[in-house]
C-alpha cells in the first residue's frame, strides 16, 4: 500500500534522537553515596561528644544516596514520613553538612524547606520577602519589582504588612512559596510544599511552577503526594529508611510505591510479542498491528490513546479511539489501528492499549492494559521533520485577492 | 447521653488592630513615600463569620471546606471555646477535644512515648489505663524505633502522626482538627480515616478542617462550605466537595481567560505590511464565528494590507490551547512556496477539513514573515465544544482512528 507506513517494529529497535539529546543536557545537581547520619545525643553522649568518644550512638537519616538532577527537569522523591526526605533535600541545599559523600549544585538554590523555613515570625511578611531577597542577592533595582509581585502573588491583602505570627498555616505557605519562587531560572528544592493552601492558590503554584520550568528552572519534588509527582516530574525515585529503593519513570515508580494491582490478563491479553516501541512517520498514514490473545468466547473490547508528557500539567491525550468489540471467539488475532495523516510532531510518545469487557450496568471491566499508569506502556517514536508544536493540523491553504 | 452542636445564627467580627506608630498628620507625607502600612489606613473590621447557623448530632463526622480566609478556622475556634462569638448562640454539649495547631500540645524534649503518656494524663487517665492501649497507641502511630526518641528528632510528618495518635486514644467527645491530616502520607491517612470512622460509630463526633479535598470524601459523612464568612452549602462531601471545585475551577478559567484573551498582541513593524485581522468561523454558517464544533469544516481567515508590491513573503500560523499547548504550527511555504509579491488587499484562508481541535479554548496567532522575521503579527481567541464527550478521555484532537481486528495466522510472526 503506497503511502502508508506499517509498522511494529521488533524489540530494541534504535530509537533516533532520543539518546542525543538526553546527553546533552546539564546535569544541575548530583550527589553520589551521599549520607547524613545523625548524633542522638542522651544524658551520658553529651559527655562522650565534648570528650570525643569513640561509640557515639548515631541516626543514619540517609544512607549512601546517589542522584542526578539535569537542566529542565524535576526530580520526584516519595517516601512515607520520616524515609529521609527532608534530610536528603536540606543536605543538598547546604542546610546539613553530609557526613559522607559529595553534593554538586550547579546553579542558584531556592529551597522551600517543610512550611517552616520562617526564621523570625516577628517579622511582617514584607520585612521577610525583602530579607528573603536580599539573602539571595537580588540588586537593589530589581526589589522593587520583585516585592509587589510577591505580594501580589501571595494574595495576603494587608496581611502582609502584620507580623508572621499572626498568620494561618495557610498564609504562611503562600507567602514562603511566593517568595521562594520570585526568582526565575533557579534550581528548587520543594519539600510538601505544593498540597497545602485552598484549590485556588495550589492551581496559581502550578501555574508559575510550569513558568519557571518554561524558564528552564530544574529541582527537587519531596512529597507523598504522588499525584503532584506525576503531573510535574518524569522521573521519580523512593526513600525508604535513608536509602534510594527504587527509581525510575514516575509512573512506573508510583505503581510500584503504592503496589496497585494490574490487571489479571485472564481472559484476554497482549500477547508476549507486543512490540516495546513503535515506530511511525510524521504526516503519514499509520496502521500499527497490535497483537492480542482472545481465551474467552465472549466481546473483548478495544481502545486506545496517545499520551505525551508535559512538565508541571503531567500527562495530556492527544488521539483517543474510544472502545469497540474486536473479538468475540477465543483465539490469536492482530488489531490494527489506523491513524490518518498522523498529525504527531517527531518525539515520542506513550501508546496505552486496553482490553477490556462489558461489566453490569455498561462500565467497563479491564482485562490487560499497556498503559504509562501502569508503568509498562508501549513507546510510539515518531520520526519526520522537526516541529515547534507537539501535534500537527492538517491545514489547505489559499489566498485571495 | 447523647453530644451535639448548635450553632444558630453565629457572627463573628474581628476589629484589626491598627498600629499608629506615626501622628495622623504625618500620614499623606507616609502616603506620598509609598509607606505601605495600615497606619495608612483608618480602623478596619473583617466579618469572619457572618450568620452561620447548623447542627451536628452524634456520630456525625463533618468537614469543614473553603478558600482560605472564608472563616473555617474561626469556627473551630468558637467550637473550641477559644474564642466567643459576636452575636448569636453556641451550645456544645459534650467534652471537646480541638487540635487547632499541629503538634502544639507535644513536647519536644519528652519521647514520642512520654508524650502519649502525658497527654493521656492531662486527659484524665490513669497510668494503669494507658498501659493498656499504650502497646496498639504505639503500633498505630507506626513510628518504629523513633518512639522512643525526642519529638525534636521528628519529621514534621512524624509529629502529626503522633499528636493524631494521642487524639483518637483519648477518645475525646468531640474532636475538632484544624489541616492536620494532610501531613501523614498516604496510608497513615487511610488509617486516620478508618481511626475517625471507628471513634464516630460510638456515638462521637468529628469536626475537621482540611483543604485536602480527597480525604474529606473519604473521612466525612457531612460537609460544611463556608464562603466569606457564610455558609453556602451543607451535605454529602462528595456533592459538596465537587460543587466547590467547580466554582474554583470556574472563577480561576473565567480569570484565566480573561488573561489569555488579552495576551494577543496585534502589532505591526511598519504600517505599510500589516494583518488586517484574523478571524475564524465554520463553512456551514456565513461570517465569522467565536465557537466551532468539534469535526466541522471550518476555517481561519487572515486579512492582509499591503501598500506596495512586496515579495519574499512568509505565514505563519500557530495554535495555542488555554493551557499552553501549542497544537499546531503551520507555514504557508510549506505547501506553496513563497507568498507574493503582495499588493494591496489580500486574504489568506486556511481550511481546517474537517476541524479536528478537542473541545477548548484556544487562541490562533498569525504572523507575517518577511526574510524569516516576524514584521506583523495579529490574533484571534475561539472555542471548541462537543456535542458528546468520547469515552475514555478528551484527547487534544479527535482524529477518527479505524480499529479493525483479523485472526493472527502463527506463520505471520
Amino acid at each position: 500500500m503506497p503511502g502508508s507506513s506499517r509498522v511494529g517494529g521488533p524489540p530494541g529497535t534504535a530509537i533516533p534522537g532520543a539518546g542525543g539529546e538526553e546527553a546533552s543536557a546539564r546535569s544541575v545537581i548530583e550527589c553520589v553515596d551521599l549520607s547524613k547520619t545523625f548524633v542522638m545525643l542522651d544524658g551520658q553522649s553529651i559527655w562522650r561528644l565534648i570528650l570525643g568518644g569513640d561509640s557515639m550512638k548515631g541516626f543514619p537519616a540517609l544512607r549512601n544516596a546517589t542522584l542526578q538532577v539535569r537542566q529542565g527537569e524535576f526530580l520526584g522523591v516519595l517516601g512515607r514520613n520520616g524515609a529521609g526526605k527532608s534530610t536528603l533535600l536540606r543536605t543538598l541545599g547546604g542546610v546539613y553538612v553530609p557526613s559522607s559523600g559529595t553534593v554538586t549544585v550547579a546553579g542558584l538554590v531556592s529551597a522551600i524547606y517543610e512550611l517552616g523555613m520562617a526564621g523570625n515570625e516577628l517579622l511582617t511578611g514584607h520585612d521577610f520577602a525583602r530579607r528573603w531577597l536580599s539573602l539571595h542577592g537580588t540588586g537593589r533595582r530589581q526589589v522593587g519589582r520583585l516585592m509587589s509581585e510577591i505580594a501580589e502573588f501571595a494574595e495576603l491583602g494587608d496581611y502582609f504588612d502584620n507580623p508572621i505570627y499572626t498568620y494561618s498555616a495557610g498564609m504562611k505557605a503562600r507567602l514562603f512559596f511566593s517568595a521562594a519562587t520570585s526568582l526565575p531560572g533557579q534550581i528548587y528544592l520543594i519539600d510538601e510544599a505544593l498540597s497545602v493552601g485552598d484549590e485556588h492558590f495550589q492551581t496559581k503554584c502550578w501555574r508559575r511552577l510550569r513558568e519557571r520550568l518554561a524558564a528552564g528552572a530544574s529541582g527537587i519534588l519531596a512529597t507523598h503526594d504522588w499525584t503532584a509527582v506525576l503531573k510535574l516530574c518524569r522521573q521519580g525515585c523512593v526513600l525508604e529508611r535513608g536509602r534510594i529503593v527504587d527509581r525510575g519513570s514516575s509512573p512506573a515508580v508510583v505503581q510500584r510505591y503504592l503496589g496497585l494491582p494490574r490487571p489479571r490478563a485472564e481472559s484476554a491479553a497482549f500477547a508476549p510479542h507486543l512490540p516495546p516501541v513503535y515506530c511511525a512517520l510524521t504526516e503519514e498514514d499509520t496502521t500499527l498491528s497490535i497483537p492480542i490473545d482472545v481465551k474467552v468466547a465472549s466481546p473483548v473490547w478495544f481502545a486506545c490513546s496517545v499520551e505525551s508528557f508535559r512538565q508541571g500539567i503531567g500527562w495530556s491525550h492527544l488521539l483517543q479511539a474510544e472502545p469497540r468489540t474486536v473479538a468475540s471467539t477465543p483465539g490469536p488475532y492482530d488489531v490494527e489501528v489506523t491513524i490518518p495523516s498522523l498529525p504527531l510532531s517527531p518525539g515520542e510518545y506513550s501508546l496505552n492499549l486496553f482490553l477490556s469487557e462489558r461489566g453490569p450496568e455498561g462500565t467497563f471491566v479491564t482485562l490487560d492494559v499497556r498503559s504509562w499508569a501502569y508503568g509498562n506502556d508501549v513507546t510510539l517514536s515518531v520520526t519526520g521533520k522537526p516541529r515547534e508544536s507537539g501535534t500537527i493540523l492538517p491545514l489547505r491553504w489559499r489566498a485571495l485577492s | 447521653m447523647s453530644y451535639h452542636i448548635h450553632v444558630e445564627g453565629v457572627t463573628k467580627r474581628y476589629e484589626l488592630a491598627t498600629q499608629r506608630p506615626f501622628p495622623r498628620a504625618t500620614r499623606p507625607l507616609l502616603r506620598l513615600l509609598g509607606v505601605r502600612h495600615q497606619a495608612a489606613r483608618g480602623l478596619d473590621h473583617k466579618m469572619a463569620l457572618d450568620g452561620v447557623s447548623f447542627n451536628v448530632t452524634e456520630g456525625e463526622r463533618v468537614g469543614v471546606i473553603g478558600e482560605n480566609g472564608a472563616g473555617k478556622s474561626t469556627l473551630l475556634h468558637l467550637l473550641a471555646g477559644v474564642a466567643s462569638p459576636t452575636s448569636g448562640s453556641i451550645e456544645v454539649d459534650g467534652r471537646v477535644h480541638a487540635a487547632l495547631t499541629l503538634g502544639l500540645a507535644l513536647r519536644e524534649d519528652l519521647t514520642g512515648r512520654e508524650n502519649l503518656y502525658l497527654d493521656a494524663e492531662v486527659q484524665g487517665r490513669t497510668r494503669a489505663e494507658t498501659d493498656a492501649v499504650i502497646d496498639r497507641m504505639i503500633d498505630f502511630a507506626d513510628l518504629g524505633d523513633f518512639i522512643d526518641q525526642p519529638v525534636r528528632t521528628y519529621s514534621s510528618g512524624m509529629k502529626a502522626r503522633l499528636a493524631f495518635t494521642s487524639l483518637v486514644f483519648v477518645e475525646p467527645e468531640i474532636l475538632l482538627i484544624d489541616e492536620m491530616l494532610s501531613v501523614g502520607d498516604y496510608w497513615f491517612s487511610q488509617k486516620a480515616a478508618q481511626a475517625v470512622r471507628e471513634l464516630c460509630s460510638k456515638g462521637r463526633i468529628v469536626m475537621l478542617v482540611s483543604h485536602n479535598l480527597e480525604s474529606m470524601v473519604s473521612m466525612c459523612s457531612r460537609c460544611l462550605w463556608l464562603d466569606g464568612g457564610r455558609l453556602v452549602a451543607d451535605g454529602d462531601p462528595a456533592q459538596v466537595t465537587a460543587a466547590y471545585r467547580g466554582q474554583v475551577r470556574q472563577r480561576d478559567e473565567a480569570e484565566m481567560a480573561a488573561k489569555f484573551s488579552t495576551l494577543r498582541q496585534d502589532w505591526a513593524l511598519d504600517s505599510a505590511v500589516r494583518i488586517k485581522q484574523v478571524t475564524v468561523g465554520s463553512s456551514r454558517r456565513p461570517g465569522p464565528a467565536s465557537v466551532l464544533s468539534v469535526g466541522e469544516d471550518a476555517w481561519i481567515s487572515v486579512e492582509l494590507g499591503v501598500g506596495q508590491g512586496r515579495d519574499d513573503h512568509d505565514l505563519r500560523l500557530w495554535i495555542e490551547r488555554l493551557d499552553g499547548l501549542r497544537v499546531t504550527e503551520n507555514r504557508w511555504s510549506e505547501s506553496s512556496g513563497a507568498l507574493g509579491p503582495l499588493a494591496g488587499q489580500v486574504e489568506v484562508v486556511a481550511e481546517m477539513a474537517p476541524m479536528i481541535l478537542g473541545p477548548g479554548l484556544y487562541r490562533v496567532q498569525a504572523e507575517l514573515l518577511n526574510a524569516g522575521t516576524t514584521v506583523a503579527t495579529a490574533g484571534a481567541v475561539f472555542k471548541v465544544v462537543a456535542e458528546r464527550n468520547l469515552v475514555g478521555g478528551q484527547p487534544a484532537l479527535w482524529v477518527p482512528m479505524d480499529v479493525s481486528c483479523r485472526p493472527r495466522v502463527a506463520a505471520e510472526r
